[in-house]
This record gives C-alpha cells, sequence and structure tokens, in this order.
C-alpha cells in the first residue's frame, strides 16, 4: 500500500513535469501585474473565428485592468476529457468554461471555485442574471462554482418556401401539426420513386442531440432523466413515450430519412436542410452555417410542443464560467469573470457569435436591441419562459452518454431493417448508469 | 532487459572475449559493471516511466472506485476489490453481458483479419520473389497501404463506405445495379465486415514485407535440389518454404495478433467515439467505459483483464512456438 503510493507519487509528479514542460496552459504563477490563463469553449465553425472575438473581448479586459490573458479554444468534442485531465492532475488554467449540462458533474468533482457571498456580490449578484439560466448553473442546495457565460436555446428552422410550395401556411405550433406537417414536406419531388425531400433532418448518430431531443420530448410528456432522489429514470413510462415520439419521425411517421441514423454531426444535418433536402430542422444555432453558404431561405419558430404537454422548448445549453480552485490567480480571475459577463462584453460576444446573452440588461444594449436580428425574440421567449436545466446530478454525463447512445442505437437498428425496440434499449441504457 | 543486466560483460565495451585474457581483479569487474549499470540506467528510468508506471496505475485503477467524484482525489479513492471485475464479468448485467460479447467478437475479429491478411501476404510474397518484369513496382504498390498513416486511409474508407454517397454504394447500386436500396457499411451487421476489410487492408502490407523478407534468405538451391527430385510447387512451398521461414512466421503471427487483439485506430477513425453494437472490439469498449459514460474502475477492470489474458496467450506462444535461444542460429 505505501509502496503503491510512493509509486503512484512519483508518477503524479512526473505527469506534473510532463504537463509543465509540455502545455502552455499550465500557466504562470501570477506575475506583477497579472497574468491569467483561460479555456474557451469554441463556438463558431473554426478555432480562428472563436479566437477573434475572444481576442478583442481580452484586449478591452487587459486595457482596463492590466492583466494578461493567455487563451486557448477547445473544440466541445475535447473540452471534457481535457477538463478532466485537469482535474485529475491539478494542472489547469485559472478560468474555464463549461458546458451547462455538466454543471452537475464538474461540482462533484470539487475542482471548482465557490461564488457565494462576497465574490458573488461583487459579480453584480444574481439578479442581473437571466433567472432560468442562473439557476441552472447551481445544484440546488449545494454551492455555487459557476456563472452563466453565454445561452442557447433549441429552435425550429424551417424553409418558408418549401412550406408555400406544399400549402402550408404557419410553422408547426404542436408535436401533432409538426408530424403532419411534415409528412406533407416528404416528397418524391423529381418522380423517380425515391422521396428526395423530408419534413425533417437530424443527427441521428450524435449521442448529444439525441439525448437533448429526449431530454426536451420527455419534459413535454411530463418525464426526466431522474427522479426526486437522483436514480436514473431513463425507462420510465413518459421517457419511452418521448424518445419514441423522436424516433417514430423515421420509423413511423417517416418525415426523417433513414439514412440520417448515419450522420453524427449536427453540422451534416443542417447541410441536408440547406440543400433543400429537409425542410425542417431542429438545432441550437445553425444560423452562422446559413451565412457562411449563403443561404438565406429560411425561417424560425418555437420548437413544436405536446398539444397537452409542458411547454419546455428547449433545454438550458451554452456555456458557464467558472474559476478552478487551485487557481493561485483567484482575484484576477474572478476579474476576468466579471468583465465577460459584463453588460457590453455579454452584448458583444452574443452578437458575435450568434448566441443569447445570460444578462438580462444585455437584450437593451443597442448591438442587440437595433440589430434587426429577427431570431432574438422567439430564442429569447424560450430562454426566459420556456426551458428546463438539464438535470443537476453528478452522473448526469453518463446518463447523457447512455440515453444518447439508445437513441442511436434505436435509430440505426431500424435504418439497418432491425428493431429500433425504444423500450428494451432504454432500459438497457438505465441498467449502465450506476 | 532484466538479462542485459544480470550479464553486464555483454554490454560492455570489452575489446576481445574476456576468455583469452588473465583472469581479471575484481576492482576492474566491479568497474565494467558498473559502467554497464550507468549506460542502461536511462533506459531503465524511461521503460519505468513510460511503460511500467502507467501500467501499474492501470492495475491499481481496477481495484478502486474511480469516477468524477474520487478523480481529482485519487489517491484516496476507495478501494473496493474485486467489484469492478464482478461488474465487468456478470453475464447478466449490462456491462458485463457487452464486455463478454466483445471479447468473442474481438477474437473473431482477430482471427479472420489475420488469417486473410496472412494469406494474401503469403501469396504476394511468394509470388514477388521470382523474378519477372515490373516486380519492383508490385512491391512499392503492395506496400502503399502501409505508407498511408491509419488515419488518412481509414478516413478515406470512411467516405468510401458512406450509405448515401459513398464510392462503394456507387459502384454497388448506381453502376453495378446488383441491388436497389443503399446498404449500409457504417451501422448494422455490414459494419464489422467493413472494420474487418480496412483491417486486412492496412495490416497485410506489413504482413506481407516481413514474409517478403524472410523469404529472401531461403537458399535458391535447396528449391533446386527439390525440383530435380521431381517436387511440385506446391510440395516445395509445404516441405520447403513454410519450415525454413517459421521463426520469422511465429514472430509475425505473434506480433500481428497482439496489434489486432488491441485495435483502436481504425473502429475510433471509422465509426467515431462510439462503435456500432455489432462491432465494438475490446479496446474501444474500454474507451467508452472509461471515457464516455467516466467508469474508469469497469475501464480499469477490462483493461486488467485484456492485459492479463494476451499476457498468458503470449507466454504460451513464445514458449511452444517461437524458437529457442540456440535455435535461432539455422
Amino acid at each position: 500500500m505505501t509502496r503503491m503510493k510512493t509509486i503512484a507519487g512519483a508518477a503524479a509528479a512526473a505527469a506534473v513535469v510532463l504537463a509543465a514542460s509540455g502545455c502552455s496552459a499550465g500557466g504562470d504563477a501570477g506575475a506583477e501585474g497579472g497574468s491569467i490563463t483561460w479555456w474557451a469553449t469554441q463556438q463558431t465553425a473554426t478555432i480562428g473565428d472563436s479566437e477573434a472575438a475572444y481576442q478583442a473581448a481580452i484586449d478591452r479586459f487587459s486595457d482596463e485592468t492590466g492583466i494578461e490573458v493567455e487563451f486557448e479554444v477547445i473544440p466541445w468534442a475535447d473540452l471534457y476529457n481535457r477538463i478532466l485531465t485537469a482535474v485529475s492532475s491539478g494542472t489547469g488554467p485559472d478560468v474555464l468554461n463549461i458546458g451547462t449540462t455538466w454543471t452537475g458533474s464538474l461540482h462533484d468533482t470539487g475542482a471548482l471555485a465557490t461564488i457565494e457571498g462576497e465574490t458573488l456580490d461583487w459579480l453584480g449578484g444574481s439578479d442581473r442574471f437571466v433567472p432560468a439560466v442562473y439557476e441552472a448553473a447551481q445544484v440546488p442546495g449545494e454551492t455555487q462554482d459557476a456563472v452563466p457565460f453565454l445561452s442557447n436555446v433549441y429552435s425550429l428552422y424551417y424553409n418558408p418556401t418549401l412550406f408555400a410550395a406544399a400549402g402550408i401556411a404557419e410553422p408547426p405550433a404542436t408535436w401533432e401539426e409538426f408530424v403532419s406537417v411534415g409528412q406533407q414536406l416528404t416528397v418524391d419531388t423529381d418522380g423517380d420513386g425515391a422521396i428526395d425531400q423530408w419534413g425533417y433532418s437530424g443527427a441521428a448518430a450524435n449521442v448529444q442531440q439525441n439525448a437533448h431531443m429526449a431530454f426536451i420530448l420527455g419534459q413535454q410528456f411530463g418525464g426526466d432523466f431522474v427522479d426526486d432522489e437522483g436514480e436514473s429514470t431513463l425507462d420510465s413510462d413518459e421517457q419511452v413515450e418521448a424518445v419514441e415520439a423522436y424516433v417514430g419521425l423515421m420509423t413511423d411517421s417517416q418525415i426523417m430519412a433513414p439514412s440520417n441514423a448515419e450522420i453524427d454531426l449536427g453540422a451534416d444535418a443542417v447541410d441536408q436542410f440547406i440543400n433543400g433536402d429537409a425542410a425542417m430542422i431542429l438545432q441550437q444555432n445553425p444560423i452562422e452555417q446559413f451565412t457562411s453558404r449563403d443561404f438565406s431561405d429560411w425561417a424560425i419558430a418555437p420548437t413544436p410542443v405536446l398539444a397537452d404537454g409542458e411547454d419546455v422548448e428547449s433545454m438550458i445549453a451554452g456555456t458557464n464560467i467558472t474559476v478552478l480552485v487551485d487557481s493561485p490567480n483567484q482575484e484576477q480571475a474572478f476579474q476576468f469573470v466579471e468583465h465577460m459577463t459584463s453588460v457590453e462584453e455579454q452584448a458583444e460576444l452574443a452578437s458575435a457569435f450568434g448566441l443569447l446573452p445570460v444578462v438580462t440588461d444585455a437584450y437593451d444594449e443597442p448591438l442587440l436591441a437595433d440589430s434587426g436580428d429577427t431570431t432574438l425574440e422567439v430564442r429569447r421567449d424560450a430562454q426566459a419562459d420556456a426551458s428546463a436545466p438539464f438535470p443537476l446530478v453528478g452522473n448526469i454525463g453518463e446518463i447523457e452518454a447512455a440515453v444518447g447512445n439508445a437513441v442511436r442505437e434505436s435509430f440505426q437498428a431500424y435504418a439497418t431493417g432491425g428493431d429500433a425496440d425504444v423500450a428494451g434499449r432504454l432500459a438497457a441504457a438505465n441498467g449502465q448508469v450506476r | 532487459m532484466t538479462t542485459t543486466a544480470t550479464r553486464p560483460d555483454t554490454a560492455a565495451p570489452s575489446p576481445a572475449p574476456a576468455r583469452s585474457q588473465l583472469p581479471r581483479r575484481g576492482t576492474q569487474q566491479r568497474k565494467d559493471r558498473r559502467l554497464a549499470y550507468l549506460l542502461i540506467l536511462p533506459a531503465v528510468l524511461l521503460e519505468l516511466l513510460i511503460h511500467i508506471i502507467p501500467m501499474v496505475l492501470g492495475v491499481w485503477i481496477a481495484f478502486i472506485e474511480l469516477d468524477q467524484r474520487s478523480l481529482r482525489n485519487w489517491l484516496q479513492a476507495p478501494f473496493i476489490g474485486l467489484d469492478n471485475f464482478a461488474r465487468g464479468l456478470d453475464p447478466t448485467s449490462a456491462i458485463g453481458s457487452e464486455f463478454l460479447g466483445s471479447v468473442g467478437r474481438t477474437a473473431v475479429y482477430v482471427v479472420l483479419t489475420l488469417g486473410v491478411s496472412w494469406v494474401l501476404a503469403m501469396a504476394a510474397a511468394v509470388f514477388l520473389t521470382s523474378s519477372f518484369k515490373g516486380r519492383g513496382l508490385l512491391r512499392t504498390l503492395f506496400l502503399v497501404p502501409y505508407a498511408i498513416p491509419t488515419y488518412v486511409g481509414t478516413l478515406a474508407w470512411g467516405f468510401m463506405l458512406n450509405q448515401q454517397d459513398g464510392v462503394v454504394n456507387q459502384v454497388i447500386v448506381d453502376v453495378l445495379g446488383l441491388t436497389n436500396d443503399r446498404p449500409y457499411w457504417l451501422i448494422g451487421d455490414n459494419s464489422f465486415i467493413s472494420l474487418v476489410v480496412v483491417s486486412i487492408w492496412s495490416m497485410w502490407p506489413f504482413a506481407f514485407l516481413m514474409l517478403l523478407a524472410a523469404l529472401q534468405n531461403v537458399p535458391t538451391e535447396v528449391y533446386e535440389a527439390a525440383s530435380l527430385d521431381g517436387a511440385s510447387n506446391w510440395k516445395q512451398f509445404w516441405t520447403i518454404t513454410l519450415p525454413m521461414i517459421r521463426h520469422a512466421n511465429a514472430a509475425l503471427v505473434l506480433i500481428l495478433g497482439l496489434w489486432l487483439f488491441n485495435q483502436f485506430n481504425i473502429p475510433y477513425v471509422l465509426f467515431g467515439p462510439q462503435s456500432p453494437g455489432q462491432a465494438l472490439l475490446i479496446s474501444p469498449l474500454i474507451y467508452q467505459n472509461s471515457f464516455l459514460l467516466w467508469d474508469f474502475g469497469a475501464g480499469g477492470a477490462m483493461s486488467f483483464l485484456l492485459l492479463l489474458a494476451l499476457l498468458v496467450v503470449s507466454v504460451f506462444y513464445i514458449r511452444l512456438v517461437l524458437p529457442k535461444g540456440g535455435e535461432l542460429d539455422d
């Protein structure tokens, strides 16, 4: 036992040496004038675009405070593993962005600095944040260790030209309308016997998007991923009904191409929409992709909701910002958090990334209020009134992976001629969760 | 490495065989030994750092309850004995049935990929040992997959096997018209076939290269003598070629077998972080448990079992098949 510890200690020491020599984000201990490191989330298709927008915000911060910020934009796919490595080795950045859906998991690691009392007052208090978004950044009854940074919601994006061609005047408001409109829009346009325009397109092999849809629909049906005791309830009747409704888009109403079962990038589903292969998509933020492809034939509407279900159109999506408890530069780090959540910077960043600010007053900034962005109203309403936080439990990462994979397997089984067996797969997924 | 350490005289730069000199004094011997230890010290340290310590830690992880809660103070993570193994080996649990299923699947995968790769490589090597025009060109051509980085080659396969607009389905459906439905190659039952095909494509050139090198060492006189005695080509292959390259062959099968059993890159690039159930091999399953479900304990237990199984198989194989020290000289 003691020998094992010595070996482990040596390994940990070696890891620290390696990390310090190989990784620029290891961070200098606060030199005079101050310098901090930050791991930022990628908010644009390319890392370079995200860097440019962040750099502008950082320049304003450095001018104001004299504190230098070294930052790295990390793709979403890598971020969680990078954070876990930072947590286990104790060598991370000072400031960190985390996905809103990881709030519960990362709180459990104990690696995040507590934000309460004086620190919170100093950040301007909790009242200036959009309440629903602020609530989702804290595990109920536990210490607060993150504040919202930028927000996002799921909405329905549809193609008005294809709608007009099918004689449909309004976007669907309910899930039932969504399905029937989708059937009208699923057509064989060139008469070769194969359908080439589908009602809906989604990345059915993408675990995260599947989990998000399972959550949103689950909430509408009155289900949840966990019960009051925090036990996973992925196979509850409501959750099974909800996932069956989503998978049913392919298996039952058939408004979703079976080949979507192979799509694991959300951007590929958006591409199908841009190409006119699909008339509707449910996405968080496809607008940048629309712009980059010079595509303007789209309109936005709230996510359709079950006629007699709960009005949940989205989970609270986006990013929180937090300080690592091991950071030797706590003061400078929180100064940076304050700057990035200031009204002006929120408007700047939200506008640059096409995201939603998390601070209520930012919506009144000319940059957003006078932007002429037609999506803001719809998305702001969803953010404020029709979003639910992802379950704030420690094993949410595991739950998301398990349920998202079950949905993926259902789609893929059906596409390859098998049985979707939603109930069976959700039961198995529930068994995987500890 | 241990053998080197116990026989320092082989590592020390002694100009002539020790036997021909006068019996050496103890101090000289000690000096030699010290130099030898000094020379291998960097290698030992690096070996410890890169291989041994991570391996020991990996084994340790299999016996503790390591998840995001205990990760930060992982040295204090609760010791739970064999619980991880019990979970991983229980065929009635979701994790256990998946693990046992993937062990069987991996075994089939190894046998199929290794078998086909070997036959292809052997045929090509024998073929290219005889001299004919264009031999150099073919030799280079056969080695191309080996020269392409696995990631690049596998990504290209991924594009080719895409159900909607991959070239494989274009040929099968649009050009040849063999079927009306576009088959799926990256999900469902076919995904296993795709995995085997891509693996063979990337593996067989290495086997080809090794076998070709081994065949160069078989003296041509033996074949000439056999021809004079009236042995057919087929008979020559079985009675001369195979026995004469058996050592190279045995090593090759061992190396390929170990590589294939640990296969991770090809499924990861071909299918993404989560392989379809029908093509789920052990290494990707360990990755899924550790880094997608954050169940490091189960991942560690599976790694440990994999290590143990490969170790046992390798030891028996080396004992039974590989040549003993003296035999190598033939």
